[in-house]
């Protein structure tokens, strides 16, 4: 697929040239249109430096960003056309309502008022927010605000989302309708890249991942290829009620399989069985079939999560630049 | 569509123009500074009413009628002079560096909207305001000539001073505010250059005619080229001031009736003609607006290293 965003040896340093701070370093990364794509770092780590420069907000030290194959450095008012882009912060305007809000950044778009007037009402009613239309933007709560503020990067009908820590400081309710509202976003065809801390919403909503550290992209990839590359093995826990040695025959038949202990459960007379899997979802699907074709009564057989803060963890080393 | 409304569409399409009028209107401060505003100069003017009345006793005489209209026009031009200096410099030294404080900035950056426009619709926002409370003081100007005094020529050259020094001192704050990140830096400086302009400049040039005096007195009789220089010098200086401007346009016109230039003696025989301050002015203020507000426009557009 084409990528709508392609950084290229991108580097960033801040301050005097004989005591720079490097930000960002020689940072190469392609996004294909339509992918939600979470960028994922420790605090310091260059995620808001990249946002920042994509978002033609910062002049790169070296290399470059295509957005839509347009150069932030070169044609910037291109790269706005395409983009919506959203700080971790939410500018506020005191003294505006929720449609005058729209309405403003809607005319800096140079959209007509005819359009305007509908295109905020569909908006409003896709960020939940039609009921506080003449409401002053200062009354609403954090959550909304994150969302009119989402409303508002969509005001262009931009093909790139451009979205830093989308979801931080919300409550636990506003997390799950922003991260709802950005797989109704990508499946409107939209391409969203976002910085996070929040891991568990990487897991759940991003196509690919990108985890940078102190400038460096250490790695980048769809989430299960990340997990297979950084944590080869998976612990696998299963139950069974008898047929011990049919079930250890066919485990220690199977590829992948190591590490094969076993324990009695207390309470009760299930045995329970431990082993640590190399193979892939594929491989660990067929092994649960063969062992139900053996006739082994299973009552539980669950996996460890690889889960993307153990994929994070085993990415970085805890630099900060 | 004719040049005249393809730039009226611009000018009231500009989207900050209409945010900015519309916040700055909503609620009941606009009103309430137009009222102490008005209220203000209405005092004044009815002191001077009043004043004139009492000590004329009786039916006032036509020179003292003329005189009091010269006197209410003075005063609420000079009024409106300080209105311009000290009220439009504050209205524009929050215009960009508020929106680095709101943390609005970067998210119109990120918009079609050029920095041009930016500049030039929180501009055309805090000019409107000042006109609007300098309309609103216009039939006070008025009552001037209901008294009469005042030349068709004065009222004009009055307004035409009051609406370049709000462009000036409007532009001046502007670019602070760009220059400068926060508004409390870019306030103190507009108000800062606008004090030194009005009181510290006159200040400094009487300082330096005091000392220059010494000098010249110990050279005698001064030549006529010098004599040229020094009015020009002082012409230049004069010219730069917004009081000293409106005082001696007032005392060529009333002294020589002359709109547009004067004629000074040199060496006591010959005359040395020059252009009236408020032409100066005028001109030297309008193109240090145009320098501020290009200024503005460049430090807005720049994108952050």
């Amino acid at each position: 697929m084409t990528p709508i965003i392609e950084i290229k040896e991108l580097t960033k340093r801040y301050g005097r040239s004989n005591q720079p701070l490097t930000a960002v370093q020689n940072l190469n990364l392609e996004v294909a249109e339509g992918e939600i794509f979470g960028f994922v770092g420790p605090n310091g780590a260059g995620k808001t430096t990249t946002l920042r420069v994509m978002a033609t907000l910062l002049q790169p030290t070296h290399g470059d960003i295509f957005v839509g194959g347009h150069s932030v450095c070169k044609t910037p008012r291109e790269v706005r056309r395409v983009i919506g882009y959203m700080p971790d912060y939410f500018g506020v305007y005191h003294d505006m309502t929720v449609w005058e809000y729209l309405d403003f950044f809607a005319a800096c778009y140079q959209i007509t008022p005819t359009v305007r007037r509908a295109l905020i009402d569909e908006l409003l009613e896709l960020v939940d927010l039609s009921h506080r239309r003449e409401d002053m933007v200062d009354g609403l709560s954090r959550g909304m605000k994150q969302r009119l503020s989402l409303a508002r990067t969509l005001i262009n009908d931009p093909r790139l989302l451009i979205l830093d820590e989308p979801a931080s400081g919300l409550d636990p309710r506003a997390r799950v309708e922003i991260r709802s509202l950005l797989v109704e976003l990508a499946s409107m065809g939209k391409t969203i890249f976002f910085s996070t801390h929040i891991l568990a919403d990487v897991a759940e909503i991003c196509t690919r991942v990108g985890i940078i550290e102190a400038g460096e992209l250490v790695a980048a990839g769809e989430l299960e290829q990340l997990q297979q590359h950084l944590i080869p093995h998976r612990h696998i826990q299963m139950s069974l009620l008898g047929k011990l040695a049919e079930a250890l025959a066919t485990l220690e038949a199977t590829t992948g399989v190591q590490n094969l202990h076993q324990a009695v459960e207390r309470g009760n007379n299930h045995t329970r069985l431990e082993f640590d899997f190399s193979g892939d979802d594929q491989a660990l699907s067929e092994l649960l079939a063969d062992l139900v074709r053996a006739g082994i009564p299973l009552i539980q057989f669950s996996s460890d999560a690889r889960d993307m803060e153990e994929v994070f963890m085993r990415a970085t080393k805890g630099l900060v630049t | 569509m004719d040049k005249l409304g393809a730039i009226r569409q611009k000018l009231g399409g500009n989207p900050v123009t209409v945010k900015e009028l519309r916040g700055r209107m909503r609620g009941a401060r606009a009103f309430i500074i137009l009222t102490i505003y008005l209220g203000i100069l209405v005092t004044l003017v009815s002191l001077v009413y009043f004043g004139f009345t009492a000590s004329s006793r009786g039916l006032m005489a036509p020179e003292i009628r003329l005189n009091m209209g010269k006197v209410i026009f003075g005063v609420v031009v000079t009024m409106e002079l300080f209105l311009v200096i000290f009220v439009s410099p504050g209205l524009t030294a929050g215009a960009i560096s508020s929106e680095r404080e709101q943390q609005t900035f970067d998210l119109l950056r990120t918009t079609l909207l050029p920095a041009r426009s930016l500049v030039l619709g929180k501009l055309l926002a805090a000019l409107s305001f000042i006109f609007m409370l300098l309309l609103a003081t216009l039939p006070l100007q008025s009552l001037s000539f209901l008294f009469g005094g005042v030349a068709r020529e004065e009222f004009i050259i009055a307004n035409i001073l009051l609406i370049v020094s709000a462009l000036a001192y409007s532009s001046l704050g502007m670019l602070f505010s760009s220059l400068f990140k926060r508004t409390l830096i870019a306030t103190v400086l507009s108000y800062a250059t606008s004090i030194l302009v009005v009181f510290g400049l006159p200040i400094l040039v009487y300082a330096i005619i005091l000392s220059m005096s010494v000098f010249f007195s110990n050279l005698g009789q001064l030549t006529t080229t010098m004599e040229a220089l020094l009015i020009r010098a002082g012409w230049l200086i004069i010219s730069v001031n917004p009081l000293a401007t409106a005082i001696v346009t007032e005392i060529i016109f009333i002294e020589q009736r002359s709109v547009f230039m004067a004629s000074l003696p040199l060496n006591g025989d010959t005359n040395f003609p020059i252009l009236s301050p408020w032409i100066g002015y005028s001109l030297i203020y309008l193109l240090l607006s145009l320098l501020f507000i290009l200024l503005s426009i460049h430090f807005t557009r720049q994108t952050e290293r």
